[in-house]
């Protein structure tokens, strides 16, 4: 089922089945590679941002990086990360917890690292960032995590081939109570 | 206010180390208020010379200083020569605690 763009599915648990996995996030890293190749062919410079009011097309350039920035963090974070853990059978934990676990995995570069990405995202969309000089430097300081996201997103997307062969396997897996032992088939 | 001596004293180190012992830093916003419960942190972290990497800087921040006081959620805002002097600043410095 298509997901609209930046919509989520609330507390919907079954949210990572729908939402994440393999196809979906080579798709959405390689819309950010695009836009990321597109935007920064030369650095971020507050005189550009001084542009963005009069150059649309260069101001929805900057809204689409910053959008698929955000959209793949989130999505790799927030839902993947979660998704293939409860498919290896890890049990329920907390945001920063799944991060140490990736990190020991050699998913994420570190915790660390991945928090502060996500504190540069959240600088990236704030309400304040009227300041050209903030917001020039919030756009380089994403470009420079861009290689990070993709490795990111590259390494979950061989996991779960790894691991599960097919996104199908996969999505099986990582259903909430997907144990085959108790799952009730309704078909 | 609503922080431990503790979690001033992790966030006035935090600041000496990741801005430099010249900087200054408020606790603004609901955290302030001691009839309010839970609430983010928003703090102001003020220096008299320009920040090379602004955001980079306010980024580090939040993640060390969240993490000091167990994953709340952290907001900071930066005052330096070199950023647009915004109302939030004065606001902060208005109604804010230096810490």
């Amino acid at each position: 089922m298509p997901v609209p763009a930046g919509k989520g599915y609330g507390c919907d648990p079954r949210s990572p089945a729908v939402v994440s996995g393999p196809g979906v996030t080579r798709r959405q890293a390689g819309y950010l590679r695009q836009s990321d190749a597109r935007l920064f062919h030369a650095p971020f410079t507050a005189e550009r941002v001084a542009r963005l009011d009069a150059d649309i097309g260069l101001a929805e350039q900057t809204e689409t990086f910053s959008s698929r920035f955000s959209r793949l963090q989130d999505m790799l974070g927030h839902k993947f990360l979660p998704a293939l853990l409860t498919a290896l059978s890890e049990p329920p934990a907390p945001f920063v917890d799944h991060l140490d676990r990736a990190e020991r995995l050699g998913w994420i570069r570190s915790s660390e690292a991945w928090l502060h990405m996500r504190a540069i995202r959240n600088q990236m969309v704030h309400p304040y960032m009227e300041d050209p000089l903030l917001l020039s430097d919030a756009l380089n300081a994403a470009h420079a995590f861009v290689p990070d996201l993709l490795t990111t997103a590259e390494s979950l997307v061989r996991e779960v081939e790894r691991r599960f062969g097919t996104e199908e396997r996969f999505k099986e897996q990582h259903a909430p109570h997907a144990d085959p032992k108790i799952t009730v088939r309704k078909d | 206010m609503r922080l431990t001596e503790e979690q001033i004293a992790q966030i006035r180190q935090t600041v000496c180390e990741e801005a430099g012992s010249q900087s200054r830093v408020w606790l603004f916003g609901s955290r302030v208020d001691d009839t309010a419960r839970g609430g983010d942190v928003d703090l102001l972290v003020e220096q008299d010379t320009d920040i090379d990497q602004p955001v980079s800087l306010m980024a580090r921040l939040t993640v060390r200083i969240s993490r000091a006081m167990g994953g709340r959620k952290v907001d900071i805002v930066l005052s330096a020569p070199n950023l647009r002097e915004m109302p939030i600043h004065a606001s902060a410095r208005r109604e804010g605690i230096r810490l």
